[in-house]
């Protein structure tokens, strides 16, 4: 965490990202949130859950400019792990691994081959997922985001009002964007995460401050 | 036709109609449905400054919902085919090209008019390549790809490729085949499409494919390799390079699992058997990744290769779990 040289925003954004940032976020941030989740389980967390670190480091990335970012992965965990330190702080925990089971190749490596493929195969699970909504709504997602097809065009072919159609992007993108245990992808690339190593599956204890 | 599962009920996973998710949704569906009213934009301010974690949800939820976007082929020109090319058409027989292109275009392949039914979404992992039939046509989906295809037979519905590499033996019946802003269609051809890094690049065995971009149109002739660039300049930049017996005898060999390595760098050809399986040929000598292997390998063996070319080379190989080491 010190030493750090990559540049990392402290403070969150307080509008929406332009589209150029956007963008950056769809291609460098979003296909590892699964790593990140992944890596927050193994903490017991206190008073803020693995959704609001989540969802304050999407904020904080808001900040960054891509230009300067080299590694959007390595932004991302880093970021996270902050939010942990400061978590815990504020609870008055402390971990006894104090690194909180921190690899360097997680920081510092750019994104091996594997870790872009396991990248796009989380990509693919959530189009997948699309695909399993809910008749009505998946016929809305397919007709608005594979076809391209506009409200209007929408509510004319499947006879519901243009309303409707908002309500039904509204709950299939709530229900795609609740990180759902259950639908996570049955094969993982071996290699995908660092956090597999060793250290996989274990759990990092923590102790209340005295 | 391979179908991902039935779709699931509808529960409430957003945690409930006030969460944080379930809201940051309603806001990215009614921006993407039109332009806020001043107070709803006002409101929506107010939100997004009450606390930094709902402008995070919000950008969570606007980056899922754009990740999901297939780009489309913009509105394709009024014919495919120049008058030389309808004439060297007839000439080789080729008829049934030019029908196709214009039904093509007479229904709007661009998807703007009618979308099919159901559409089903072909994903392989690190895995064979597998075949499918559809349409009369038989579709070779590698690892790592994926393609949406619309379960219909109705004429002019494109299979939507996504990434990685497609093989497509198209018959008497037209195929339509988009690739972003890249369209394509075919009868009685053989051609692998593939995109890397945002790249294009079709290898057309046999036959002849319409292509277009834009307002760009040309038909490529195989046997030959092209680059397809994502810009409308299609004539301008599309690189042509001959396929021999030899060649198409080793780019197709993909479709069976089997790689035909030709004096190939030791470093690519495993990067090759990466490809389908979680094993993984990891090479920790620059010397030896710049040899050359040849020769016909099973790409679903790597360990196989990998004892193949330690005694080749003379290296060293070790195999810990899932990796395969040559030192």
């Amino acid at each position: 965490m010190n030493g750090d040289s990559e540049a990392r925003p402290a403070k969150p954004a307080t509008t929406v990202p332009d589209d150029r940032r956007l963008s950056w976020i769809v291609d460098e941030i979003l296909p590892h949130e699964h790593a990140v989740r992944k890596w927050l389980r193994r903490f017991p967390l206190v008073d803020v859950s693995a959704e609001d670190i989540v969802q304050e480091c999407y904020a904080r990335l808001c900040a960054a400019q891509p230009g300067d970012i080299r590694n959007g992965r390595a932004l991302f965990f880093r970021c996270a792990r902050n939010l942990v330190i400061e978590a815990a702080r504020k609870a008055n925990i402390h971990y006894l691994d104090r690194n909180l089971d921190w690899d360097d190749e997680i920081a510092d490596s750019a994104p091996s081959p594997e870790r872009i493929a396991a990248g796009r195969q989380e990509i693919d699970h959530l189009k997948a997922r699309m695909l399993k909504l809910p008749a009505l709504c998946r016929d809305v997602f397919v007709m608005r985001k594979v076809y391209g097809l506009s409200y209007a065009q929408i509510s004319q072919k499947l006879r519901i009002s243009e309303r409707s159609v908002e309500r039904q992007v509204s709950n299939g993108l709530s229900w795609l964007a609740t990180h759902d245990e259950t639908a996570q992808p049955t094969h993982m690339p071996a290699d995908s995460d660092l956090e597999d190593r060793p250290q996989s599956g274990r759990q990092i204890r923590a102790e209340k401050r005295s | 036709m391979t179908d991902i599962g039935r779709p699931v009920l509808f529960p409430r996973f957003g945690g409930g109609r006030h969460s944080r998710t379930d809201q940051a949704s309603q806001w990215v569906a009614m921006r993407d449905r039109r332009t806020l009213m001043p107070d709803e934009q006002a409101r929506f301010d107010r939100w997004l400054q009450a606390d930094s974690r709902n402008l995070g949800a919000y950008v969570r939820a606007q980056a899922i919902y754009r990740t999901l976007n297939y780009t489309a082929p913009v509105a394709a020109a009024p014919a495919l085919m120049t008058d030389p090319d309808r004439k060297a058409a007839r000439i080789h027989g080729r008829r049934r090209v030019l029908v196709g292109a214009a039904a093509a275009c007479a229904v709007g392949l661009t998807g703007q008019s009618v979308p099919p039914d159901q559409v089903f979404l072909l994903r392989r992992d690190h895995e064979a390549p597998r075949r499918y039939r559809w349409r009369g046509a038989t579709l070779t989906l590698d690892a790592l790809s994926a393609a949406y295809v619309p379960d219909t037979g109705r004429v002019g519905h494109a299979i939507r490729f996504l990434s990685g590499r497609i093989g497509v033996q198209a018959t008497d019946r037209p195929i339509h085949l988009s690739a972003g802003p890249l369209l394509m269609q075919a009868t009685h051809a053989d051609f692998d499409l593939a995109i890397d890094d945002g790249r294009a690049a079709l290898i057309a065995y046999a036959g002849t494919i319409a292509v277009s971009v834009g307002s760009t149109n040309m038909l490529l002739k195989g046997p030959a390799f092209y680059h397809l660039p994502p810009a409308p300049s299609l004539a301008m930049n599309t690189a042509l390079r001959p396929l021999s017996p030899a060649d198409i005898l080793s780019d197709r060999a993909w479709r069976d699992a089997q790689a035909v390595l030709n004096d190939t760098r030791l470093a690519d050809a495993a990067a090759q058997f990466n490809r389908y399986s979680r094993t993984r040929i990891m090479i920790e000598s620059d010397r030896i990744a710049r040899s050359r292997v040849t020769g016909s390998f099973d790409l679903l063996r790597p360990v196989e290769f990998a004892r193949s070319v330690q005694k080749l080379l003379r290296c060293r190989l070790s195999e810990t779990g899932d990796r395969i080491v040559l030192a």
